[in-house]
């Protein structure tokens, strides 16, 4: 294998691994709600910023308070969880602000919608006014220890980019065992089965939402959280782009389901690894075509179940 | 008149299945013009499921449906009621937020009518179901009873040579019940009807329906007229067995 | 503090309320408004600045009088950009329109973004800067409250009159149950279509138009953030009625400039306005059971002797 085929590839996967938990945090909400949380993208660029805060970075000039700092400077594997931690305590108060005051009056789910959309806005800008609307850089040092990059047979591949791939891996793997193995991953499935059967048979659906909730913004969190080390901070609305990445994978896989969320963002992330340099302008659109296409074809997507009305 | 020798709808080996389930097993018969045809069975013996074939609502896994000889079985819901085919609802699927009037004027949308031709057809239904003391109101905010009687209301406003009457008894009390099946037969004298009939209160359909089909898991056990088939001993085993 | 000119954006921002108000007013929630504003905007910037003999306006806009360029050849425009999103939203629509849902929301969401990303790229659309210099029509913003109130009350009197009429009856009764209506023998297909084609139209219009307000266009004009703030207009604004989306673009488009003295904060607050308003109102702020009431009212006072 040459090289660059092996970059592009590892790429691929990479990138494909971020898409997948932005799409997998979708999923499992939509599979308990039937909804989509528009504020995804938001927490996104929440998990960046916080990881980058509890590392020691700096506020830029353009900030709330310039040049301030937290007083404490974690190493990245550790600022890393505690970030997406964090960002799935922000969803938390998302869905108790933005979803359950709808659900409680059974209102329609379009609205909500808007107000995670509205959510999501004022998450960013409050980031805006916090931290500026510049970008920011991890500092060179944030995985010092590491070498920056490693050889495998005859290619030399990025460390950052292993570990992007490695964290993500193991997320997606976690994720799948509790679903399939532990007492709440059951739960939870359940209520995404048939809320109305889960609860008769004992289970706390509200409380199953909530983890759902809080899950896609652990997840969220950590894609920020990587990609911002690995890339860079573009701007507090730099999630607000995997955000929308991550609905066009969520499609691709079939609403609510977990194996489509995770194929379908290796699939992007490849597809998009291999669009010729000189057309990179259109890589942005890549992945909507494709669901574009998907979509005509297969309206329920690649692996989606097909809904049937009663009549 | 030889045309009524030729059936107006007639179903040959309708089958339906849903994954592994068979819901309907090759069910052949033919309801012919002007009679009333009464459709009967246990709980998820299909009959809902053969007005849903017949009316386009689901798709037929296997068999035909022929009207007046041509067959219909790819048609849309939308053609099939333009062809003079048209259906009521056993959960009643009104358009809640339209007023009553505008839902029979809704049922008239694709008829090439004018407004004063579609508003006297609309007015002439009200009058006919007595509820045009209600056309203001919001369909939603109807009673039952009302409600039940504005789905056939909106069903004739598309003028329809058969109409399709999904359990139109249900919910209502004994003496409502009564004066519905009379309708029904006022309905089709005045309107030219073909009508066929789901029912639960079967002794209702004995009075009213020209001839009766029995379903009973998927398949036609029995076809004849209501004397017929209340003496037809597969008939009382499916009732009986059913736990009815 | 409302000036001429933000009352100009106030008014396309109605008329984006009702492209997206047209779908959803027949059950189909699409967000395509923004791809078809945007691909409006850049045909006409491309053509007052490129080929102005195409709509009459002479080819003499690159000397003294730039600034003049003929309001008969922005109604032409205006037309064109109408008649081009059409006939792309017919082409599309059928395909699209077998979408139910939030699959329809996010397939338009799609098409917003290939939109965005293709006026991005293309040779001729001026890239990340866009097409800028755009010909005026009048010398201040206040004559374009003329065409944009033109295109406003036309398309308010259009959504009136559909009202009663068997199509606006059809898409209403395709909101309340599709498969009824259906049973009822309306082409539900043709009418969602009839629905979606109007919306592009308007959209499209109300493109040229801005383009020429705002002097430059870029790919900016349409993204995913313009399709959730259209929308926004409609839910908050009400639904039910086309009043409702008229009354939350003007609202919404005003209020982030109404909110420049709070500065940073603004979005935030606009934020907000988006996040709390389907909490506290859920109906939108003009409901039909409100214009019923102010009609009884009117009658009541204005018809006494």
């Amino acid at each position: 294998m040459s090289d660059a085929l092996l970059q592009s590839l590892l790429n691929g996967i990479a990138s494909g691994g971020v898409y997948a938990l932005v799409a997998l945090g979708y999923t499992l909400i939509f599979s308990v709600l039937g909804v989509i949380n528009f504020a995804q993208g938001a927490l996104f660029s929440l998990g960046g910023y916080l990881t980058y805060l509890l590392m020691g970075g700096r506020i830029g000039v353009n900030g709330a308070l310039p040049g301030g700092m937290l007083p404490v400077a974690m190493p990245f594997w550790l600022a890393l969880p505690l970030a997406a931690v964090l960002s799935g305590l922000v969803a938390l108060v998302v869905e108790r602000i933005a979803f359950a005051p709808l659900r409680r009056r059974q209102a329609e789910p379009l609205l909500s919608l808007i107000t995670s959309l509205g959510a999501g806005v004022v998450l960013v800008n409050l980031l805006q006014i916090l931290m500026g609307a510049e970008g920011y850089a991890f500092p060179a040092s944030a995985l010092a220890s590491l070498p920056v990059s490693l050889a495998i047979g005859a290619a030399r591949i990025r460390t950052l980019q292993l570990l992007l791939l490695l964290v993500c891996a193991l997320a997606v793997l976690a994720l799948t065992l509790w679903l399939d193995h532990s007492r709440s991953g059951r739960a939870l499935r359940a209520v995404a089965e048939d809320a109305t059967t889960a609860r008769l048979l004992g289970i706390n659906s509200d409380r199953m939402v909530r983890l759902a909730f809080w899950i896609s913004g652990v997840l969220a969190g950590l894609g920020g959280g990587l990609i911002g080390v690995s890339v860079s901070l573009a701007g507090p609305y730099f999630g607000m782009a995997f955000g929308l990445k991550g609905l066009a994978v969520l499609v691709l896989g079939g609403l609510g389901s977990v194996p489509g969320a995770i194929a379908g963002g290796l699939l992007m992330g490849l597809v998009e690894a291999f669009v010729p340099s000189a057309l990179s302008g259109w890589r942005d659109a890549v992945a909507f075509a494709i669901l574009f296409v998907v979509l005509l074809l297969r309206p329920d997507g690649l692996l989606g179940r097909r809904a049937v009305e009663k009549v | 008149m030889s045309s009524s020798s030729l059936p107006l709808l007639s179903l040959d080996r309708l089958s339906c299945r849903f994954g592994g389930l068979q819901a309907l097993d090759r069910v052949s018969f033919a309801v012919h013009p002007g009679e009333i045809f009464g459709l009967i069975g246990p709980n998820g013996a299909g009959k809902t499921t053969l007005f849903n074939l017949i009316s386009g609502v689901t798709p037929i896994s296997s068999g035909d449906v022929c009207w007046q000889g041509q067959t219909i079985s790819a048609l849309p819901p939308d053609r099939l009621n333009r062809l003079g085919l048209a259906r009521t609802f056993q959960n009643l699927r009104l358009f809640d937020r339209l007023t009553v009037l505008e839902n029979l004027l809704v049922a008239q949308a694709s008829q090439r009518r004018s407004q004063p031709e579609a508003l006297a057809t609309a007015w002439g239904l009200l009058e006919e179901l007595a509820l045009s003391g209600l056309a203001e109101r919001d369909a939603g905010t109807l009673a039952y009873g009302d409600r039940r009687r504005l789905e056939i209301a909106r069903a004739l406003a598309t003028r329809p040579t058969l109409l399709l009457l999904d359990e139109p008894a249900a919910g209502l009390n004994p003496s409502e019940k009564e004066r519905l099946g009379q309708l029904i037969a006022e309905l089709r004298q005045r309107h030219q009807l073909t009508v066929m009939i789901i029912e639960h209160h079967v002794p209702l359909l004995m009075g009213l329906c020209d001839r009766l089909a029995v379903l009973d898991f998927g398949a036609l056990i029995a076809l004849g007229t209501p004397e017929q088939v209340r003496t037809d001993p597969r008939v009382i085993a499916a009732y009986l067995g059913g736990g009815q | 503090m409302i000036d001429h000119a933000l009352l100009v954006q106030m008014l396309l921002g109605a008329l984006l309320g009702l492209s997206v108000y047209l779908p959803l007013a027949a059950g189909q929630l699409s967000l395509a408004t923004p791809a078809f504003y945007a691909i409006g905007g850049t045909l006409a910037a491309l053509v007052s600045t490129r080929f102005p003999q195409l709509v009459g306006a002479g080819t003499g806009l690159n000397g003294a009088d730039a600034a003049a360029f003929p309001l008969h050849a922005l109604l032409l425009e205006m037309l064109l950009a109408g008649l081009l999103c059409g006939g792309l939203a017919l082409a599309l629509g059928r395909p699209v329109l077998r979408l139910r849902g939030i699959y329809l929301a996010i397939a338009t969401i799609a098409l917003v973004e290939i939109v965005r990303v293709a006026i991005l790229n293309l040779p001729f659309t001026g890239g990340a800067v866009g097409i800028f210099g755009i010909p005026q029509v009048f010398a201040t913003a206040s004559g374009y409250l003329l065409p944009a109130l033109g295109l406003l009350l036309l398309a308010g009197w259009g959504l009136q009159h559909l009202e009663t009429r068997p199509l606006g009856l059809a898409m209403a009764a395709i909101r309340d149950d599709e498969l009824a209506a259906r049973c009822l023998g309306i082409h539900t297909l043709r009418v969602k279509l009839t629905a979606f084609v109007l919306s592009a139209v308007l959209a499209g219009s109300t493109g040229a138009l801005a383009a020429h307000v705002f002097n430059t266009w870029n790919a900016r004009q349409g993204s995913f953030d313009a399709s959730v703030t259209t929308l926004a207009f409609v839910i908050l604004g009400g639904s039910r009625t086309w009043l409702g989306p008229v009354f939350g673009g003007l609202l919404l488009t005003a209020l982030p400039e109404l909110l420049r003295p709070v500065g940073d904060a603004r979005l935030v607050l606009f934020g907000l306005v988006i996040l709390l308003g389907p909490l506290l109102v859920p109906q939108g702020l003009i409901t039909p059971a409100l214009l019923e009431r102010i009609g009884r009212w009117r009658w009541s006072t204005g018809g006494k002797p």
